[in-house]
C-alpha cells in the first residue's frame, strides 16, 4: 500500500508543479464547542502509565492544548483495575507501576464534566527489530531495518524516531504500516523512516504494535494534514477515534520495543 | 450466455420483421401521399449534416435530418417549394412536382462570409422555437475551435463547461456536472460508444480531438428514449465521416501538442476515410531538467489520440461506417515508475433504408477503459492493472409515418466486464485481486414525435431498461452497519440479480407566435453503473462499479419548463429554462473511504437522495459578425446521505449558486477574428475546520458541518485572436495563427484552501490557498489544404 502513497505523491507533485501557494487571511466561523480529547498509551513496560486529557479549542486561536482537569480515570483488564491520579494539569498517572500484557483487552473509563467516556483496545504482539542502519539519502538519512514480521496476519505497527534522545512526535514523521502485503516475511533492508541528521547522531526507533482501528485513525489523521487536491478527492471530515460519547482522540494499547544505531 | 444471445437475436429479428411489414404494407396503402426523402450533405466535403432542415413552404411544415443526415417527408400529390437550410450554410430552394416517391439528395454550400446576410429567411430558421427539444445545446467544430482555451488546444469539454446548466467539476478538470448531477451521471458517447474517462493529463485536456469531430449535442434533461444508462446528461459526439470528394489535410502545431487530420475519398462520392492524430510533446522539454536531475530526461509525460473512420455507400439503401478511437496517456519516471491509461472505442454501423419512410441503423460497439501502473526497478517491483469493457449491440429505427408523426424505436443490449484491479508484487509473487464481475444491460424503447395542429408538438416515449449481474462474480454481503458479513461466489454465466424499470420521457412545445414558444418536459432516467470516486474532478484511477444487491440503481425524475424567443429575424435566440431534479439511491462514500484497491468497497458506500433546481438563461447569436452566447445559471444542488454529515442535508461539492459565461467571437475583418470568454462562478462549497486538538504535537482539525463554507468566487477572462492568411484565387494551402491568453488578468483563483502549522509558532495555523493556472499565453498554427 506504500506504493499507492508514492503514486499519490507523484501525482500531487505534478499538480503542485502547475500550481502556486499563497498565504491568505481567512475568517473562520469559530463556533467550536469544547469536546474532550483523550491521548494515552498503555504499554507492556513496567511503569507508571500515562493518560492525557485535553479539550478541543478554536482552530484559529494559537494556544497550547487546554487541559481537562478534575476527571476520574481508570483502566481495567477485566481482572485488575488501575486508578489514575492527576499528577499535573490534565496529565493522569497510574497509582503505581503496571505493565500491559499481549492478548489482553484494556478498558478505559473517564468520568469528566458529568459524562462518562469509555474506550477499549487489545494489546498486539510487539514488532522487534534485529538491527537497523542509516544511509544518506536526499540530504538526510533513510533508516533501514531487518526484522521478522509475525506470521499472524492483520498486524499493524507504528514506528517513531528518536534522535539523540529527543522523540519526534510529529504525525508526518511517524511511520506506520500493515502487514497486508508482507505478512510473515523477513523484512530485509526495509526502509521505514527518513530524517535529517548528521554523522555521530544516535538514532533510535521505537516500535508500537497497534490495532487496526488505530492504524486507520493515524492514516485519517495524516490525511487531515495533506494539502487537499480536489482532483484527488478531499472531503474533510472528523477523524474517528475509539472513545465513546463524541470525545476525540485515541486510547492506545501497545507492546513496544526500542533499538538504536549511530550514524556513521 | 447462449440463452441471452438467443433471446436478443429473437428480439432483433422480430423488430426487423415488423419493420419490413410496416415498410411494405403502409407505404403503398397510402395512395394519395408520396414521400420525398434523401440525405443532406455538405457540398465541399460530402459530410452529412446532422439536424439540417427541410421546410415545405406551401404546407408550412418540415422535418429535420436525423443523426445520419437522412430526412423523409410524406406529402400529398402536388408541387412544392422545399427549402433546405442549416446553420452556417447557404439555403437551397428546390421546386418539386410530387407524383411519385422521390429521393432527393441535397448538398448545401457553407456560407462564404457572414457579411452578406442571406436574403430569403425561411421560417425554418426558428427551428429552436418550433421543435420539442429543450435543454439541448448543439455545438459544432467551428464554434469550439474559436473559443480561447488553455495552451491553445481547442477542447470540446472545456467548451461544454461554458454552457448554462453545466459546471466544471474543478478548475482544469474534464469532469462536468449537469444540473446538479454528479460527474459520473453524464453519458459521453463518441460515435455511440461510451467513453468512460474523458480526461487526458489529469483532466487538463479532454480526449476529444476537435479536428476529428463533426458535431456535438449536449442533452441536459430531455434525453431521447433511445439513450439511457445515465441520470443527468448525454453528450453525443459524432466524428467526421471523411471528405468523399477530394483529399484534404488539416492540422495544427501548438505549444504543447500537434495535430494532423487526413481525409479523402476511397471511392469518389461513395466511400471515404478520416484519420486524425494528436500528440503532446510536453516531455520533450524534460531534458532541460537534465542538470538538476538526470532521471527527468529519461522520463516521459505525454498523451496521444487517434481517430479513424471509414464509410462506404454500398448502394442507395445501404451505408456502412466503421470508426475507432484510441487514446493513451503515458507517465513514466525512468524505470522506477510508469503509469498509463486510456480509452479505446470501436463502432460499426450499418444504415439501411426500408423503402423511403423507414430508416434503420444497426450498431455494434466496443468500448474499453484501462490503466496500468508499475515499477520495473523500484522496491518492490509491482504492477497494478484495472480495466472495464463494454460490448454492445443496438438496433434503431426511424419511421416517418407522415408529416405529423415520426416514430423512433429500437433495442439495445450491452455486456459489461469489470476488472476493478489486480495488484501484484514481483518479489513476493503476491497478488492482491479485486473480484471481477460482469453485468448485462438492455433496453427496449419507442417514441413518437407528433404534431397536433400547427402549434402544438409533443414527443412521447418510453424506455424499459433491464440490468442483470452475472457471474463469474464474488458478492460480498454486509450487515446493516456496513460491516462485512460473508461472500457468495456465483458461477460463470449465472444471473444472480435483476433490476428493471420503465423510463417515461415526454416533452412538448407550444408555439405562441412565429418567434416564441413554451416547452415543457419530464423524464425519468435510471443508472446502473457508477464511478468510485470521492474526488471532484475524477482521476484516472477511478473505477466504475455496477449496481448489485448492495447497490440499488439510481433513479432520477426531472421536470423542465422553458420559454423560447427569437429576436431580430431569428438572429438572436434566447431562452429561459427552469428545472427540478430529484434523484434516488444516490451513492456517496463514508468519511475517509478507501476507494483504491479496496475489495470491501461496498461497505464504504452510503446511500441517500439528492435534488437540484435552477434557472438557466441563455442568449445566443449564431450569425453575423458577432457570434457567441451569454448565459446565466442560478442553481442549487443538495444531498442527504445516511451516514454522512450526521444524516443532515448538505450542499453538493458542485453547488455553485451563480454561474455566468460570456463567450463571444467578433469578425474584425475577413482575416481577423477575435474571441473572448469570461466566466464568473460562485466558489465551491468546502468544509473548513472550527476546532482543533493535538495528536502528538500535530494539530488535528475538528469540523462542524460538511460543505458549510465556500471558497472565494471564481472568475477568469480568456482572449484569443485568429489571423488568417491572405486568400488568393487558386490557392490550395490555408494557414492561420491563433494567439490566445488564458486568465488574462492573472486572477489567482483558489483551487483549494488548506492550513499549515506555522514554522515559528507551531500553535498558529496559517491558511493558504493553492491556485492552478496563472496567465498562460499560447500560440498555435493551424492549416488545411
Amino acid at each position: 500500500m506504500k506504493n499507492i502513497k508514492f503514486i499519490m505523491l507523484v501525482i500531487t507533485i505534478l499538480f503542485l508543479a502547475a500550481s502556486c501557494k499563497k498565504k491568505i487571511d481567512l475568517n473562520l466561523n469559530n463556533e467550536e464547542f469544547s469536546r474532550l480529547v483523550v491521548e494515552g498509551t498503555i504499554t507492556d513496560e513496567d511503569k507508571q502509565q500515562i493518560i492525557r486529557l485535553t479539550k478541543t479549542s478554536d482552530y484559529s486561536n494559537p494556544q497550547a492544548p487546554i487541559p481537562a482537569t478534575g476527571a476520574i480515570v481508570s483502566v481495567t483488564d477485566g481482572a485488575n483495575t488501575y486508578s489514575f491520579t492527576e499528577s499535573a494539569s490534565g496529565v493522569y498517572k497510574s497509582n503505581g507501576n503496571f505493565k500491559g500484557e499481549v492478548g489482553k483487552t484494556y478498558n478505559l473509563s473517564v468520568y469528566f464534566d458529568n459524562k462518562e467516556y469509555t474506550a477499549s483496545s487489545m494489546m498486539q504482539p510487539a514488532f522487534t527489530l534485529d538491527s537497523l542502519y542509516a544511509l544518506p539519502e536526499y540530504d538526510g538519512y533513510s533508516i533501514y531495518i531487518n526484522a521478522q514480521e509475525s506470521p499472524i496476519s492483520k498486524q499493524y505497527y507504528l514506528i517513531k524516531t528518536i534522535k539523540n534522545g529527543i522523540l519526534n512526535d510529529t504525525l508526518k514523521n511517524w511511520s506506520f504500516f500493515s502487514d497486508d502485503l508482507i505478512n510473515g516475511l523477513y523484512l530485509q533492508d526495509f526502509n521505514v523512516a527518513w530524517l535529517e541528521a548528521s554523522p555521530g547522531d544516535t538514532i533510535q526507533l521505537e516500535t508500537f504494535s497497534i490495532s487496526k482501528e488505530q492504524y486507520e485513525y493515524i492514516s485519517t489523521a495524516l490525511q487531515t494534514q495533506s494539502t487537499p487536491i480536489p482532483f484527488l478527492g478531499s472531503n474533510p471530515a472528523n477523524i474517528k477515534g475509539n472513545i465513546s460519547n463524541g470525545a476525540m482522540g485515541f486510547f492506545q494499547v501497545s507492546a513496544v520495543s526500542m533499538k538504536g544505531c549511530i550514524i556513521q | 450466455m447462449q440463452k441471452i444471445i438467443y433471446r436478443w437475436t429473437l428480439v432483433l429479428l422480430m423488430m426487423v420483421g415488423t419493420t419490413r411489414l410496416m415498410a411494405a404494407e403502409i407505404t403503398p396503402a397510402d395512395d394519395n401521399k408520396f414521400t420525398v426523402s434523401g440525405y443532406i450533405k455538405d457540398k465541399n466535403t460530402g459530410e452529412t449534416l446532422i439536424g439540417a432542415n427541410v421546410y415545405v413552404k406551401e404546407l408550412q411544415t418540415g422535418a429535420a435530418a436525423n443523426l445520419y443526415g437522412f430526412y423523409s417527408l410524406s406529402l400529398p400529390k402536388g408541387t412544392y417549394t422545399l427549402v433546405y437550410s442549416y446553420i452556417g450554410y447557404e439555403q437551397l430552394v428546390n421546386e418539386v412536382a410530387l407524383s411519385e416517391n422521390k429521393t432527393i439528395n441535397i448538398e448545401l454550400s457553407p456560407t462564404q462570409n457572414n457579411i452578406k446576410e442571406v436574403v430569403i429567411v425561411s421560417k425554418k430558421e426558428n427551428e429552436n422555437i418550433a421543435n420539442t427539444e429543450m435543454s439541448v445545446i448543439k455545438l459544432d467544430n467551428k464554434t469550439i475551435s474559436k473559443i480561447p482555451v488553455l495552451m491553445g488546444e481547442s477542447d470540446l469539454i472545456k467548451s461544454i463547461q461554458l454552457l448554462p446548466g453545466v459546471q466544471s467539476s474543478c478548475e482544469g478538470s474534464s469532469g462536468y456536472n449537469v444540473r446538479g448531477g454528479s460527474a459520473d451521471q453524464n453519458l459521453i458517447l463518441l460515435d455511440e460508444a461510451t467513453v468512460y474517462n474523458a480526461s487526458h493529463l489529469m483532466g487538463f485536456f479532454s480526449v476529444f480531438n476537435s479536428d476529428a469531430i463533426k458535431d456535438v449535442k449536449l442533452y441536459k434533461g430531455d434525453i431521447p428514449p433511445s439513450f439511457g444508462g445515465r441520470l443527468s446528461s448525454l453528450l453525443d459526439v459524432r466524428m467526421k465521416d471523411g471528405n468523399n470528394k477530394k483529399y484534404t489535410a488539416s492540422g495544427g502545431i501548438g505549444l504543447i501538442a500537434s495535430r494532423l487530420t487526413i481525409e479523402g475519398p476511397i471511392v469518389k462520392e461513395k466511400s471515404s476515410f478520416m484519420l486524425s492524430g494528436r500528440r503532446t510533446y510536453f516531455d520533450l522539454f524534460l531534458p532541460l531538467f537534465k542538470k538538476k536531475d538526470s532521471a527527468m530526461s529519461e522520463s516521459r509525460l505525454y498523451f496521444y489520440d487517434l481517430n479513424l473512420k471509414v464509410n462506404y455507400d454500398l448502394n442507395k439503401n445501404n451505408r456502412i461506417f466503421v470508426s475507432g478511437y484510441f487514446g493513451r496517456d503515458m507517465f513514466r519516471y525512468t524505470d522506477e515508475f510508469n503509469f498509463l491509461w486510456g480509452n479505446n472505442t470501436e463502432t460499426i454501423r450499418w444504415n439501411h433504408l426500408f423503402g423511403t419512410k423507414m430508416f434503420s441503423n444497426l450498431t455494434m460497439l466496443y468500448s474499453e477503459y484501462n490503466y496500468e501502473l508499475g515499477s520495473n526497478s523500484g522496491t518492490p517491483k509491482f504492477k497494478w492493472e484495472s480495466d472495464m469493457k463494454d460490448v454492445s449491440l443496438k438496433y434503431d429505427f426511424n419511421y416517418y409515418l407522415n408529416t405529423n408523426n415520426t416514430l423512433k424505436y429500437g433495442a439495445a443490449g450491452t455486456i459489461h466486464y469489470f476488472n476493478p484491479g489486480v495488484f501484484s508484487i514481483k518479489e513476493s509473487k503476491d497478488e492482491y485481486k479485486l473480484p471481477k464481475t460482469n453485468a448485462l444491460e438492455y433496453a427496449l424503447y419507442m417514441s413518437n414525435e407528433q404534431k397536433l395542429g400547427a402549434l402544438l408538438t409533443i414527443d412521447y416515449g418510453l424506455r424499459y431498461s433491464i440490468f442483470q449481474n452475472m457471474g463469474k462474480a464474488t458478492l460480498n454481503r454486509y450487515d446493516n452497519n456496513h460491516n462485512y458479513k460473508d461472500s457468495v461466489v456465483y458461477a460463470k454465466g449465472k444471473i444472480f440479480n435483476t433490476y428493471s424499470g420503465f423510463e417515461p420521457r415526454v416533452s412538448g412545445s407550444y408555439l405562441l407566435s412565429e418567434v416564441s414558444s413554451i416547452k415543457g418536459s419530464y423524464s425519468r432516467t435510471r443508472q446502473y453503473v457508477q464511478l468510485a470516486s470521492n474526488s471532484t474532478g475524477g482521476s484516472p484511477l477511478d473505477v466504475w462499479f455496477p449496481s448489485s444487491p448492495n447497490v440499488k440503481p439510481q433513479i432520477s425524475d426531472q421536470f423542465n419548463l422553458g420559454y423560447f424567443r427569437n429576436f431580430n429575424k431569428n438572429a438572436y435566440e434566447t431562452s429561459i429554462e427552469a428545472y427540478y431534479k430529484k434523484m434516488k439511491n444516490q451513492v456517496d462514500f463514508k468519511d475517509y473511504a478507501n476507494l483504491l484497491l479496496n475489495d470491501k468497497m461496498d461497505g464504504d458506500l452510503r446511500f441517500g437522495t439528492a435534488w437540484s433546481y435552477g434557472t438557466e438563461i441563455m442568449i445566443r447569436k449564431n450569425s453575423g459578425k458577432l457570434t457567441g452566447w451569454v448565459s446565466y445559471t442560478l442553481s442549487r444542488a443538495e444531498k442527504k446521505i445516511n451516514g454522512i454529515n450526521d444524516n443532515k442535508k448538505y450542499l453538493a461539492n458542485y453547488d455553485h449558486t451563480h454561474n455566468v459565461s460570456i463567450v463571444l467571437t467578433y469578425e474584425l475583418s475577413k482575416r481577423i477574428d477575435v474571441s473572448a470568454n469570461w466566466v464568473y462562478i460562485t466558489g465551491s462549497p468546502t468544509t473548513l475546520p472550527t476546532g482543533r486538538f493535538y495528536y502528538g504535537n500535530t494539530i488535528i482539525p475538528v469540523y462542524s458541518d460538511k460543505n458549510a463554507a465556500r471558497m472565494p468566487d471564481y472568475h477568469r477572462l480568456d482572449l484569443s485572436i485568429t489571423l488568417k492568411g491572405k486568400e488568393k484565387p487558386g490557392q490550395k494551402f490555408y494557414g492561420e495563427w491563433n494567439l490566445s491568453v488564458f486568465n488574462v488578468y492573472n486572477r489567482k483563483n483558489a483551487y483549494s484552501i488548506f492550513f499549515e502549522q506555522d514554522k515559528n509558532n507551531p500553535q498558529q495555523m496559517q491558511a493558504y490557498k493553492m491556485s492552478m493556472f496563472p496567465i498562460v499565453p499560447s500560440i498555435t498554427y493551424n492549416f488545411h489544404f
